[in-house]
């Protein structure tokens, strides 16, 4: 235990050095790291953590992403209420589709989420005079050198990453993991699981909407790739691979993700191929991800 | 808008919605059997549609390049179930829709790596129209309807006149009663997601004369198949028949009254459904 | 009308086939401990899965504390005081002892009940072991916390003594038996061990294919002739 936390302050210690270098393709590539680490935490608050699967967080992602760049470029309000607002669309959004979804099955929670986040990219690919349909939006302000972005950007990451883990810590998320376990048991002890999984569903997408928001500031552009399907399955990809039953599982799982993309691409265009055989590889053998390996076999004795 | 223009674009929804019947029919049998969500029944879509334009390559014949495809596709999903989605029957529902999510990603790849990026077209077929209330139906749309219909009759009579079918209907309904009298779930899961997969498969074939084939081209009929089977009540093919309609026929009237919100209204739809009967419209809670 | 707790009137459930719970009305009155027995398939679980909310009945009502409860939900029925355990132990095994106790009193707000109720159920040495390394017998009396953590004025117990050995079927024997006392409870309890149901039941209720053939003090159930002929028939009372 004592370990794992020493390792964890030496890599964020050394992350914050990446600026320092002035390496620009470094600082990019380790701030969406993080930035998409947090879209991976906040993700498994629902998944992990509450044991549904959603496949449409994009649309948290993106529509507080697009809503910033609403406000802030074609709109041309301050910078600040843009990002609040992204925010607060995001949390709107996961409390619409949570009301919709959260009554269901398990598998009705995966097709809905699905279908909703792409009924959003639908329709930011036609409504072109607002969302610039296929181009996107371009010129995000990010109201400070991208050296103090990255540093404002981690801050307010690590700030999320700790209040979503007093979150997870607490006994709302204890009554969530009861409801992972045995949802009937929930029920007869007294809890509305709809209630539970509704502030869950609240927390993931909202927080998933901050790292939408930062995103857009850090791409200075928002197109509609981060609404389609596909950026929905990257938290749950990443999640896999880093173990959904552990905290920062999901955020190991996305440094992994993010390298391999990043080196894979280099080589192959058939990424999404070795993307699949690496998912059904661990469903079907790895299934704790790689801290279930670490924990089964290195940390305990 | 005059009747006849109403009447016309009914037509047109009606056989759009016979494309969404066929592939969600497979998508909802094998979920009432297996219990477990195919998010890989799309990518079977893409692949009936590239096998019926290879096999049309080869014979020139569409019907008879249309069942081979769908027969190819069937044996690649029975391969599926057994080699990997049988391993997982016992999962939390999770990993079950990610593992086959892993195969979406895999079929899309390899559909690249076989027959390329460039979407694919069929040489024309069925070209020519009919004359309907006063404007001209293509005639594949009057086909597609007749599949549909041959299609929900053939699912009736397998599922309610042959062994078969009432073997499948009896581990649907209590899988343990059915396994203590002496059915082989293996050989009924099985049979049931290659039959599933051939419905898919199908439908990917018979999209071919209205457009062309390429890879990803899964993703969209996935995500209505879902709306129609969770509209219709997950499991039901019943339901499924006719929530196919109400999304066909919702979105081709809606291009004619409401055309800037069509691409919302199956939307609109399937939240009203969840939020009045959230079971589906033939689903059992 | 306050001399009743719990009653139900005209309870009647089917499933595909056959009936479950047939025409069921039954009155309890308060801090009373009956006993429900009747061969397997008599509709006793049904019978308590219909009081505490997991199926809704197809026809009849529900009447807890004069207040129609019918279509309440099992949550609003646990927070007005209706608990329950499980014919089969049903519990979050992979959660400590403790968390297990906590879920429930977290519903109610009584945290501070935590130490007290692993007390009295004499968990408090193993709170931190998780529930799925009890035994049996543990994780049945744990369940009884559970279902002791919301406060109850009315506890189904179905079938405590299941799978327990005889040891241990002693222990909870005196529990149920503190508790009616110490917590002014109302007991409803269905259990197929007679030597239980005799010793515990003030009033035994008989169910046989979904109907109340019977029902009284334990000595007119066991001179009942129709119970005997059906129930009891080969059963040394």
């Amino acid at each position: 235990m004592k370990n794992e936390s020493l390792a964890l302050i030496l890599l964020i210690f050394l992350s914050l050095l990446i600026p320092l270098t002035e390496n620009k393709y470094l600082l990019y590539l380790s701030l969406k790291i993080w930035i998409l680490i947090l879209y991976a935490i906040a993700f498994n608050v629902i998944f992990g953590y509450s044991g549904l699967l959603s496949f449409g967080h994009a649309l948290f992602f993106s529509g507080s992403a697009y809503v910033l760049a609403i406000l802030a470029v074609k709109a041309e309000y301050p910078l600040p209420i843009g990002f609040i607002a992204g925010i607060a669309a995001a949390a709107a959004f996961s409390i619409g589709v949570g009301f919709l979804s959260l009554r269901h099955r398990e598998i009705h929670f995966a097709m809905i989420t699905l279908a909703f986040s792409m009924m959003f990219w639908g329709i930011v690919m036609k409504w072109r005079d607002v969302t610039g349909g296929e181009d996107g939006i371009a010129g995000v302000p990010r109201g400070m050198p991208i050296f103090w972005f990255y540093y404002f950007s981690v801050a307010i990451i690590l700030l999320c990453a700790y209040i979503i883990y007093r979150f997870v810590r607490s006994d709302i998320g204890l009554i969530l993991e009861g409801i992972r376990e045995n949802e009937t048991r929930v029920k007869f002890s007294g809890h509305s699981t709809l209630k539970y999984r509704l502030y869950a569903m609240i927390v993931s997408g909202t927080f998933t909407g901050v790292a939408g928001s930062l995103w857009a500031m850090l791409d200075r552009t928002v197109t509609p790739s981060i609404s389609h399907w596909s950026f929905s399955a990257m938290p749950v990809i990443a999640t896999l691979i880093g173990g959904p039953q552990s905290f920062l599982g999901p955020a190991v799982g996305t440094v992994i993700y993010v390298i391999a993309q990043d080196v894979i691409t280099k080589y192959t265009l058939y990424w999404q191929f070795i993307l699949g055989i690496v998912i059904v590889s661990v469903v079907l053998f790895f299934r704790g991800g790689v801290m279930g390996i670490f924990e089964r076999f290195l940390w305990k004795r | 808008m005059d009747l006849n223009t109403i009447a016309f674009q009914l037509i047109l929804g009606i056989a759009s919605a016979m494309l969404y019947w066929i592939v969600s029919s497979g998508l909802t049998f094998t979920f009432g059997v297996t219990r477990v969500l195919n998010f890989a029944h799309g990518a079977f879509y893409m692949l009936g549609a590239y096998f019926t334009l290879s096999f049309f390559a080869l014979t020139q014949n569409y019907l008879l390049a249309l069942f081979l495809g769908a027969i190819i596709v069937a044996l690649i999903g029975a391969g599926c179930e057994r080699g990997l989605i049988s391993l997982i029957y016992g999962l939390p529902v999770p990993f079950q829709l990610i593992l086959t999510f892993g195969l979406v990603l895999l079929f899309d790849d390899l559909v690249r790596i076989f027959w390329g990026s460039v979407p694919k077209m069929m040489p024309a077929q069925f070209i020519g129209s009919i004359n309907v209330f006063g404007r001209l139906l293509p005639v594949f749309s009057l086909y597609l309807i007749l599949a549909g219909i041959a299609i929900a009759l053939v699912l009736y009579f397998l599922l309610s006149k042959t062994d078969w079918g009432v073997e499948i209907r009896a581990i649907t309904v209590d899988p343990e009663t059915a396994m203590c009298s002496g059915l082989n779930p293996a050989f009924l899961y099985a049979t049931a997601f290659m039959f599933g997969s051939f419905l898919a498969g199908l439908g990917g074939g018979l999209y071919l004369p209205i457009s062309s084939a390429s890879p990803g081209m899964g993703e969209h009929i996935i995500i209505y198949a879902f709306i129609v089977t969770v509209i219709g009540g997950l499991g039901s093919i019943k339901g499924a028949f006719v929530s196919a309609l109400i999304i066909g026929i919702i979105e081709s009237l809606g291009a004619l009254f409401v055309p800037w919100m069509t691409i919302a209204l199956p939307y609109i739809a399937l939240s009203a459904v969840l939020l009045l009967r959230p079971e589906g419209i033939f689903g059992e809670e | 009308m306050n001399s009743l707790i719990l009653e139900t009137q005209n309870l009647t459930k089917s499933f595909t086939g056959f009936t479950a719970v047939n025409n069921v009305s039954l009155s309890f009155k308060p801090q009373s401990i009956t006993a429900i027995i009747g061969p397997n398939g008599a509709g006793k679980t049904t019978f308590v899965n219909l009081c505490t909310g997991m199926f809704k009945p197809d026809s009849g009502r529900i009447i807890f504390n004069g207040e129609d409860i019918t279509n309440f939900s099992p949550e609003k029925r646990v927070q007005l005081g209706i608990s329950r355990t499980f014919q089969i132990v049903n519990i979050f095994p992979k959660l400590t002892v403790m968390q297990n106790v906590k879920i429930p009193l977290l519903s109610k707000g009584r945290i501070e009940e935590l130490e007290n109720i692993l007390g009295i159920f004499q968990l408090g040495e193993k709170k931190d072991v998780p529930a799925s390394e009890l035994s049996h017998g543990d994780q049945k009396i744990l369940e009884m916390a559970m279902a002791m953590a919301t406060k109850p004025k009315i506890l189904f117990l179905d079938e405590p003594m299941a799978g327990v050995n005889p040891a241990e079927r002693s222990r909870i024997v005196n529990l149920i038996k503190d508790l009616r006392y110490e917590e002014k409870l109302t007991i409803i309890i269905v259990e197929h061990d007679m030597d239980v149901v005799f010793r515990i039941a003030q009033r035994i209720t008989v169910m046989n294919r979904g109907s109340v053939i019977a029902d009284g003090t334990p000595d007119e159930i066991r001179n009942n002739a129709t119970v005997k002929e059906i129930y009891l028939r080969g059963v040394e009372v």
